[in-house]
C-alpha cells in the first residue's frame, strides 16, 4: 500500500515534470495541511508558519525538476520544511512574530490549556528534539525515514526520540504545574 | 530484569519493536517495578498530550490558491495549463473583456 502510494507520487511528480498544474495541485493540496501544521509546531505561530509554506513547495518542486533523493514525497517535503522553519528562526527575533496559540472553533478552556502547555514544553526542547517528536510520533515517519531526513543513523534517532520524549515529558510536567 | 536495561529498551518497547519474548519480559518488569512503570506510563502520557495539544491549522482556500499561483509563475512550463479563475464573476464585462485567447 505504501508502495503504491509512491509509485502514485511518481507519476504525479513526472506529470508536473511534463508541465501538468493538476499533479501540482494534488500534491499540494494532499500535504498543505500537514506541512502547515508541522511549520507552525516548530515556528511557535501560525503567521510564520504560511509565509514559510510557499517556500516549502516552490523548492520541492524545484527539487523534483532535477535529481532527487529516494524517499517519498512527503519525506522530502518534510526534509525541506525542517530546513525552511530553521532558516526563518535564525532570523533575526524581530522580523518575526510573538509565539502564539490560536483558539479553534469548539475549543474548549482544557483544550486551550493543553495546547498552550504542549507549545511551550515543546518550544523549551532543543530543536532536535522537538523535530523527532514531530516528525515520529505526531507526522508517525518511522525512525527510517527520519533518519534519512536528518542524516543520522537509525539507532542515533532512537535514541534522540527517546531523550526527547522523556524531556518533553519532563517540560510538560512543570508547563502543566505552572498552569494549574 | 535489571532497570538499566529496561530503560534501555522502553522506547523500543513503547514502539512494539521487540520480540514477543522480550516485549513479554519487560511487561513482567513493569508490573513489579513501580519506578519503571511510571517512567514508561509518564512518557506514554506525555506523548498521548502531545498529539492532543499540538496545533493542527489548516490552509485557507485562499492561501492555497496564492501558493499555487506563485508555483505556477516558478515554473513556465505549467502556465499552459493552471486553470485560470475567475476571482469575481463580472458577466458583464467577461464577454468584452475576454482578450483574444493566444
Ligand atoms: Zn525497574
Amino acid at each position: 500500500m505504501e508502495h503504491g502510494r509512491e509509485n502514485e507520487e511518481a507519476r504525479l511528480i513526472a506529470r508536473f515534470r511534463a508541465g501538468d498544474m493538476q499533479a501540482v495541485e494534488t500534491l499540494f493540496w494532499r500535504y498543505a495541511d500537514s506541512v502547515l501544521a508541522y511549520a507552525t509546531r516548530l515556528l511557535g505561530n501560525r503567521t510564520d508558519a504560511e509565509e514559510v509554506l510557499s517556500d516549502v513547495f516552490l523548492r520541492a518542486f524545484e527539487g523534483c525538476m532535477g535529481y532527487r533523493a529516494e524517499g517519498t514525497f512527503k519525506a522530502w517535503l518534510f526534509r525541506i520544511a525542517r530546513n525552511c522553519c530553521i532558516d526563518r528562526l535564525r532570523q533575526p527575533r524581530l522580523l518575526r512574530l510573538e509565539d502564539g496559540v490560536e483558539p479553534v472553533q469548539g475549543d474548549d478552556t482544557a483544550d486551550i490549556e493543553l495546547r498552550v502547555a504542549v507549545q511551550r514544553a515543546l518550544k523549551r526542547l532543543p530543536e532536535e528534539y522537538q523535530t523527532v517528536l514531530l516528525l515520529c510520533d505526531v507526522e508517525e515517519f518511522t525512525a527510517k525515514e527520519v533518519a534519512e531526513m536528518l542524516g543520522r543513523s537509525v539507532p542515533s534517532v532512537k535514541g534522540m526520540l527517546y531523550r526527547a520524549r522523556t524531556a518533553l515529558r519532563d517540560a510538560l510536567s512543570e508547563e502543566w504545574g505552572e498552569e494549574a | 530484569m535489571k532497570c538499566a536495561e529496561v530503560r534501555e529498551l522502553l522506547g523500543n518497547y513503547m514502539d512494539q519493536e521487540l520480540t514477543e519474548s522480550m516485549m513479554q519480559r519487560i511487561e513482567k518488569h513493569l508490573l513489579r517495578c513501580p519506578a519503571c512503570a511510571y517512567e514508561a506510563r509518564s512518557i506514554e502520557q506525555a506523548r498521548e498530550m502531545l498529539r492532543r495539544g499540538v496545533e493542527s491549522p489548516m490552509v485557507s482556500e485562499p492561501l492555497g490558491e496564492r501558493i499555487l499561483n506563485h508555483i505556477a509563475e516558478r515554473f513556465p512550463h505549467l502556465r499552459a495549463t493552471r486553470s485560470t479563475e475567475q476571482p469575481f464573476s463580472l458577466p458583464l464585462l467577461s464577454l468584452e473583456d475576454e482578450a483574444p485567447s493566444v
